[in-house]
């Protein structure tokens, strides 16, 4: 045996060693693991090739070595087939390994090629060469569809491992694909050019050694399983994974302060790339952290400093630092972990700013602001406590009601729980607030439902109108008023009475003096003294209507009509007029105020219908648009409405004196009350047909 | 026997001619002594000024009292009236012109036994005066008699 025989003999039986080794080394790792079979069975192939080749070389006749070539195409013409099973495993088409059809087709084929070997179909003989020996392959179909069967397997695992490499995510799954089909691409080349491509060009100087360059194939597999184990998930691979996937930026820290590896969230974060930061100390980029610190405490959570980027700039970061500990419990390194809180800042900062501007709105406004829930203050701001005598810390938990003026008191109340059940109520009112020395004053109060602690609460601003201008000039002009009416309550009237009285003195004493001309202009003369009499008396009326304080209460509307009505009748007992009054109507406000209302309607309504031989006045209510409407209808002698306008402006009259008697200032009043009730009142009518005046008390 | 005589406090000279008519006219008779100003009325009732000397015994069976009067007006002079023991109990009845609900009140806090707001039409004006003077001077029992 020369030396190089020896050599080539020796090769391939180290070969066959350690394709075994590898066998029983990837089967170690998991033996329990499809993948790590499968990596096992495709290696098998090759033993069996390395070690048949290594009697073949060393055979001494030609039909040893044909025996023993025949005995290594087991391997040759099975290993295709089991690196494709590999290959379709590892690339996740492991549901092409669970169809028997697949599997069995796979077996027909290796076994197919190895059978038309040993009938002498594909290498036909065997020559002698220094090395060994080298293969005569038949030119034959056969041959050719061993080679095609050969190709489409192998170029279909590559296509598998460059596929894979494509769509996978994982880094450590695309460091394996490419290992996978470079390795491949490399025996492959090699072992066909001297196993396949030679022979077939009648080249025998080269010893066939594909089975020793498959070599590197197979261990570039059994590397790739063991260096990324992804056969079973171990903590290992998993923290290379994570490092690599996670958006938290981390970085592992040795004992000395340096930065041993950092993730891409830390390169796109500050800027460095790996190589940059590797070694640096992490002193250097993170202001305020330093070894001693992060050794000391061991762990640090969620510590809030800035980064320092690569461009100089800071990066607000929530911080978190975690030893590292050996087996024994040594402390090997820190993982330090930066969350990038930037946006979060800023949304502080914002949130920050936003709170500011309206705590500073809220402490520095010219009006009070408060919330009440469950009918006690629950906050308020100091302006509002002082505006009521209380000081901040006493206001909060004060019942409303202890705020309100005790006339006003149960209407307020009322509203207000009404508007937080959901009634829509009016939003802005006057109110009397009582002080804490028990004072009162009048204010512009503001009501808007909110959300405080989960349950409905009222927002309220106030605003003391004592002393607006307005208020002022009001109760200027009031004051003025009430001088003007008294005055004319007195003085105005005195003359009339002394018309009055000395017409009357005179027909009494002096009828025989005048002749029936004389008498009659003395009549009118009382007349017309009685008239302005009346005038006076309504415009007080009038005036008084405007000032009086409005005294809130239920008011039973029917029984008041009801009282009215009676009177009318007694007044002129002859007439046939039929009231048709509604039961139970009630209505919130003044009742002195609203009898007045209701007494110039139902006497305009009496007293329009006077021409009539019979007449029917009704009183009633109605909802209309979510309002309650009342009012009150005749069937006299009704009015123009073209005129509507005109009704309800004082001293203007729709009809003759002679015709109807008054003062025109009868509706004049019903409107400024009503008005004072924040309700609306309006007219329908047609001539000889009646009247219908309706009114809302919006309260 | 007694001597039965109104008072009337009047500044107007209309009124206390229409007020005696309204008296004569309703056969009411009666002697009426007018003063008319609440100085003039004060110094009657309390014998004071001009009345100096006037037998204080001798006291109005009513004072017909208006309130709007020169110099002294007719609250003070009805607080004055209810403030001295002489004359607390001495039935004064407002006869005004005006109908302010808070003249009306404050009369009657001062004490006063009526209050009639005179109405423009004489024929009313005559009935209150009727009404008035049949009940004070002839169907009220005063207290001030048993005083004597």
């Amino acid at each position: 045996m020369n030396p190089l025989q020896l050599f080539t003999v020796l090769i391939n039986f180290l070969a066959f060693v350690v394709y075994v080794y590898l066998i029983w080394f990837v089967l170690n790792l998991n033996r329990k693991e499809l993948l790590n079979r499968l990596c096992a069975l495709a290696i098998v192939p090759f033993a069996i090739w390395s070690f048949a080749f290594t009697f073949l070389h060393s055979a001494t006749s030609l039909n040893a070595a044909k025996l023993w070539m025949n005995v290594a195409s087991i391997g040759w013409c099975s290993f295709p087939v089991g690196v494709l099973w590999f290959y379709l495993d590892f690339s996740h088409h492991e549901r092409l390994l669970k169809k028997k059809s697949f599997i069995a087709a796979c077996l027909f084929l290796a076994a197919f090629f190895t059978f038309e070997q040993w009938n002498g179909n594909l290498i036909v003989d065997l020559v002698r060469q220094p090395y060994g020996w080298s293969s005569v392959w038949k030119i034959s179909p056969m041959s050719f569809a061993f080679s095609m069967y050969y190709v489409v397997f192998v170029v279909g695992c590559m296509y598998l491992a460059l596929d894979f490499e494509r769509r996978t995510k994982s880094v450590r799954e695309k460091k394996q694909a490419r290992i996978f089909y470079v390795n491949a691409l490399v025996s492959l080349i090699l072992g066909t050019t001297t196993d396949v491509m030679l022979p077939m060009l009648g080249i025998g100087t080269v010893p066939p050694l594909a089975d020793i360059f498959i070599l590197s194939w197979a261990g570039g597999l059994v590397y790739a399983v063991k260096r990324y184990g992804f056969m079973a998930l171990t903590p290992a691979t998993a923290a290379e994974d994570i490092l690599s996937t996670v958006a938290d930026s981390l970085m592992l820290v040795d004992l000395d302060g340096k930065i041993v590896l950092s993730n891409k969230s830390v390169h796109d974060l500050l800027g460095y790339t790996e190589q940059e930061l590797k070694g640096k100390d992490i002193g250097s980029i993170a202001n305020g952290i330093d070894m001693a610190t992060l050794l000391e405490s061991e762990t640090i959570r969620s510590q809030e400093l800035n980064l320092l980027k690569k461009n100089g700039e800071q990066v607000p970061v929530l911080l978190s630092a975690s030893a590292v500990k050996d087996q024994e419990g040594e402390v090997m390194g820190i993982v330090v972990t930066a969350l990038d809180i930037t946006e979060r800042k800023k949304m502080e900062q914002e949130l920050r700013a936003s709170e500011q501007k309206y705590k500073t709105l809220v402490d520095h406004a010219l009006v009070g602001i408060g919330i009440h829930q469950d009918n006690r203050i629950v906050f308020a701001n100091r302006r509002m406590a002082t505006m009521l005598g209380y000081s901040p810390e006493e206001f909060i938990g004060l019942q409303i009601a202890d705020l309100i003026h005790p006339a006003e008191r149960s209407a307020v109340l009322s509203r207000a729980h009404k508007r937080q059940s959901g009634s829509l109520e009016p939003e802005t009112y006057e109110i009397r607030l009582l002080k804490k020395d028990g004072s009162s004053f009048y204010a512009l109060i503001s009501n808007g439902l909110i959300d405080y602690n989960g349950r409905v609460a009222t927002l309220i601003t106030i605003s003391d109108i004592t002393d607006t201008k307005a208020r002022k000039e009001l109760e200027e002009a009031n004051k003025e008023l009430e001088a003007f009416s008294y005055s004319v309550s007195h003085d105005l009237r005195a003359p009339l009475r002394s018309i009055d009285g000395f017409s009357q003195a005179l027909l009494e004493d002096y009828a025989d003096k005048l002749d029936d001309q004389g008498r009659e202009y003395l009549r009118r003369i009382r007349a017309a003294s009685q008239r302005m009499a009346q005038l006076i008396n309504d415009l007080l009326t009038l005036s008084r209507v405007t000032r009086a304080e409005i005294h809130f209460e239920e008011v039973d509307l029917s029984t008041i009509v009801e009282n009215i009505a009676a009177e009318l009748k007694e007044s002129q007992p002859n007439r046939d007029v039929k009231f048709i009054i509604a039961q139970n109507v009630k209505a919130y406000g003044d009742s002195h105020l609203l009898r007045i209302v209701l007494e110039n309607l139902l006497s305009n309504a009496w007293k329009f219908t006077s021409k009539h031989k019979n007449a029917v006045i009704e009183f009633g209510a109605k909802e209309s648009d979510g309002k309650r409407v009342y009012f009150v209808r005749d069937d006299g002698a009704g009015f123009d409405m073209a005129y509507v306008d005109k009704l309800f402006v004082p001293f203007q009259r729709l009809h003759e004196q002679d015709e109807f008697e008054g003062t025109g200032i009868g509706l004049a009043t019903v409107q400024r009350i009503v008005h004072r009730h924040g309700g609306m009142v309006w007219a329908e009518g047609e001539v000889e047909k009646g009247a219908t005046f309706y009114f809302t008390l919006q309260l | 026997m007694d001597r039965r005589f109104v008072l009337l406090v009047e500044d107007s000279a209309d009124d206390v001619e229409l007020t005696l008519r309204a008296l004569s006219k309703s056969d009411i008779l009666v002697e009426v002594v007018v003063v008319h100003d609440g100085v003039e009325a004060l110094d009657f009732i309390f014998g004071t000024g001009p009345y100096a000397g006037r037998n204080l015994n001798v006291m109005p069976t009513v004072v017909f009292l208006d309130l709007k009067l020169p110099r002294v007006n007719g609250f003070e002079v009805l607080q004055r009236i209810r403030a001295d023991e002489r004359t607390k109990l001495l039935p004064v009845v407002i006869l005004t012109s005006s109908n302010e609900e808070k003249d009306l009140i404050r009369s009657y806090e001062l004490g006063a036994n009526s209050y009639v707001c005179k109405p423009v039409d004489f024929t009313e004006f005559s009935n209150a005066i009727r009404q008035l003077g049949s009940y004070w001077l002839f169907l009220n029992e005063s207290p001030m008699r048993e005083n004597k």
